[in-house]
């Protein structure tokens, strides 16, 4: 496997499913941690690493249905495989649109578990990166001085140094000085990257924009 | 009524009882003639000793000659002395002296006589010559004892007078002396009756309407007791049909119903010991596939391979044992691991109602004797009950499961729920069939539970949880020096 260590989460109040599921993924290299309850899985703390949970609906004490929605509340956004000794078209319906990525029912086959497995982390990678990109950028906005986040507004909204200058009320030259700074805090190689990075910040002007058109 | 046995050949008369004392009153020779061959002719007939005393107007030879002229086997009847003629003056007044205590012996040892030889009683006639006589007062007198001592007796007497010597007065006392009074007058009868006799004549017809009137009513009344009796015989007897059909249907029902909810948890135990063997062999492929084979982490899953194919083989071994409607199999119960395995058949209901099973089970209880699959049946009876109870109550629906014993060394099981409770009017009738607190319910898992504790010597009873729900307990007597 490649890229950070991912983990699965399998709570199955059997545990002799528990344990073969746990088998079945250490025999793949996939780290595994495995609970009886909803409960321990929440006495565990929020996972740093990415990962996805494997979830049987019934659960006694709180369903696996209920516990996806609870999950969607806060902020833990592990992506949910539910597995089912009998499940109905309903209850699959309902769990694949509060984005469940698979909905197997027992017996399954291992490799759709495994391939439902795979999607998910990859998908909890991809969203762990887009977060940890996203966290970097907020740290470089974060980094701005007042004048150069003005700038940096005006830059991406499209606004000439002169222009920016006149908004402002300061010489280009200056306007200048500070676009460099903001260049090279938020590590921008061109005007297009750090239009990007306005995008992902939602920093842009909207009323400055117009003012191109 | 009369019991009316002998023909007395009088053709008014028709048949009359023994003892009867007729008088009869003749106009022509040829009217007593008649009368008497008729007269004993049915006697005769009818195997009575006859004795004709015979007087004047007719002789004892004119006597014989009518009487073999009137009756086929006349001659035989003499040989066999059936009959006899007498001459009546010598009779009745022997040396012209009357003898009333005579005369009467005289009958009575001739009765006595007639039985003896096997006839069935004496039939006499004599003719009244004394009219005129002076013993006729003496006479008139003899005619009423002896109309009171042959009440009863096996005689049949026929006294015959002339009309033509009678006179008022005499007719008069003759009527009173007899029981019936007749007259032939040129073949024609005519009939009297005493007073008496009409009298107890009317009586005996008004008893005898009444009697019969009563025997109507009481007859119909039985009829109609009889009739409803057999109305509520056949009722009863359908209401028995009914009731067996329905304990029956009961229990079959019963049975079902435990089993349509046993359905899910059979199609769970057994999809789950499924879901870990499938997982367990593909994972374990790869274990043994792998550039390096790893044989511990193989091994270890084809173990839980082989443990959840016994768990699989378990859980169908007692379906199998609850379908089967085996008669009950007394043993030794372990009543612990009775529920512990009813908790296992149910984990599919019980996951589904999301319920939570708290056990308290104490260890080393009293053993009991009983039918397990029963008792198993009465547990499920009761979780169900339970897991009913809780649904669509707010709060984590829970069910604490009890055993332990009692001061008696018997054994105590009880099954709480966290439900509404029951208030006490329903606790009453709780175990009552066809009594149920739900919507949908049949009444029957509490009745059929109780059927099967009493069964085993237990009671059951309901009770109300703290601070909600209900206890439903049941105690089962222990068996004394095993543990």
């Amino acid at each position: 496997m490649s890229g950070s260590p991912a983990s699965v989460f399998v709570i199955d109040d059997d545990p002799s499913v528990r344990e073969a599921i746990g088998s079945l993924l250490r025999s793949v290299g996939r780290q595994a941690e495995l609970f009886g309850s909803v409960k321990e899985f929440v006495s565990r703390g929020n996972p740093r690493s990415p990962g996805c949970l494997v979830l049987d609906v019934r659960l006694p004490g709180q369903s696996g249905l209920e516990f996806q929605d609870e999950l969607a509340r806060t902020r833990i956004h592990l992506p949910v495989i539910f597995i089912t000794a009998h499940g109905d078209i309903q209850m699959s319906v309902r769990a694949m649109k509060a984005g469940a990525i698979e909905f197997l029912t027992k017996p399954f086959r291992d490799q759709d578990l495994l391939d439902a497995i795979q999607i998910a982390i990859e998908r909890d990678q991809a969203r762990m990166a887009a977060y940890a990109v996203r966290a970097d950028l907020r740290r470089r906005w974060e980094e701005l001085t007042e004048r150069e986040r003005e700038v940096m507004q005006r830059v991406v909204s499209g606004r000439t140094n002169k222009q920016i200058a006149a908004d402002l009320g300061i010489v280009e030259i200056t306007v200048k000085v500070h676009r460099g700074q903001v260049m090279r805090k938020m590590g921008a190689r061109s005007v297009a990257e750090l239009v990007r990075m306005a995008d992902r910040l939602e920093v842009a002007q909207e009323g400055t924009r117009a003012i191109l058109y | 009524m009369i019991p009316a046995n002998r023909p007395t050949g009088i053709e008014p008369l028709g048949d009359m009882p023994w003892g009867t004392h007729i008088c009869m009153f003749y106009e022509t020779r040829n009217d007593l003639l008649d009368t008497l061959a008729d007269f004993f002719s049915a006697g005769l007939r009818n195997n009575e000793r006859c004795v004709w005393a015979v007087s004047e107007p007719v002789t004892q030879a004119a006597a014989a000659q009518i009487l073999r002229r009137a009756i086929p086997d006349f001659s035989r009847y003499v040989a066999d002395r059936a009959i006899e003629i007498l001459p009546a003056r010598e009779w009745y007044l022997p040396g012209n002296h009357f003898d009333m205590q005579k005369i009467t012996s005289g009958w009575n040892m001739k009765l006595s006589a007639a039985l003896a030889e096997g006839y069935e009683g004496l039939r006499i006639s004599g003719n009244a010559f004394w009219m005129a006589t002076k013993h006729w007062a003496e006479f008139c007198q003899y005619e009423e004892e002896l109309d009171r001592s042959w009440s009863g007796q096996p005689f049949i007497a026929l006294c015959t007078y002339s009309l033509q010597d009678a006179r008022a007065a005499d007719v008069m006392d003759v009527a009173k002396s007899h029981q019936f009074t007749l007259a032939r007058r040129r073949g024609e009868w005519e009939l009297f009756e005493t007073p008496e006799l009409k009298l107890a004549k009317q009586q005996i017809l008004k008893l005898k309407n009444e009697l019969e009137e009563r025997v109507t009513v009481r007859t119909r009344e039985l009829v109609a007791v009889n009739r409803q009796l057999e109305a509520e015989n056949a009722e009863r007897e359908r209401a028995e049909a009914a009731l067996e059909k329905a304990q029956s249907e009961l229990g079959r029902v019963s049975r079902l119903t435990s089993l349509g909810v046993l359905a899910a948890s059979i199609a769970h135990e057994i999809n789950q010991p499924l879901t870990a063997i499938v997982t367990n062999s593909e994972a374990s492929l790869r274990w043994l596939t792998k550039g390096v084979p790893d044989l511990v982490e193989a091994r270890a899953a084809l173990c839980r391979i082989a443990q959840d194919a016994n768990r699989a083989s378990a859980v169908i071994e007692r379906i199998r044992a609850l379908v089967t409607e085996d008669k009950a199999e007394y043993g030794y119960v372990e009543i612990n691991d009775a529920i512990h395995e009813v908790i296992a058949l149910m984990r599919g209901t019980l996951r589904e109602h999301r319920t939570v099973v708290r056990l308290v089970l104490e260890p080393d209880l009293p053993r009991v004797v009983g039918d397990r699959l029963q008792l198993q049946q009465v547990l499920m009876n009761l979780i169900t009950n339970a897991v009913e109870a809780m649904t669509g109550v707010n709060g984590a629906p829970e069910i604490i499961i009890r055993s332990g014993s009692n001061e008696a060394g018997g054994l105590l099981v009880s099954v709480e729920d966290r439900g509404r409770g029951v208030d006490a009017d329903a606790a009453d009738h709780l175990f009552e069939p066809f009594v149920t607190t739900k919507a949908d319910g049949m009444g029957m898992g509490l009745s059929i539970a109780q059927t099967i504790v009493e069964a085993h010597g237990g009671r059951i009873c309901a009770s109300p949880a703290s601070p909600n729900g209900t206890v439903i307990q049941f105690s089962l007597p222990g068996v004394k020096g095993a543990s």
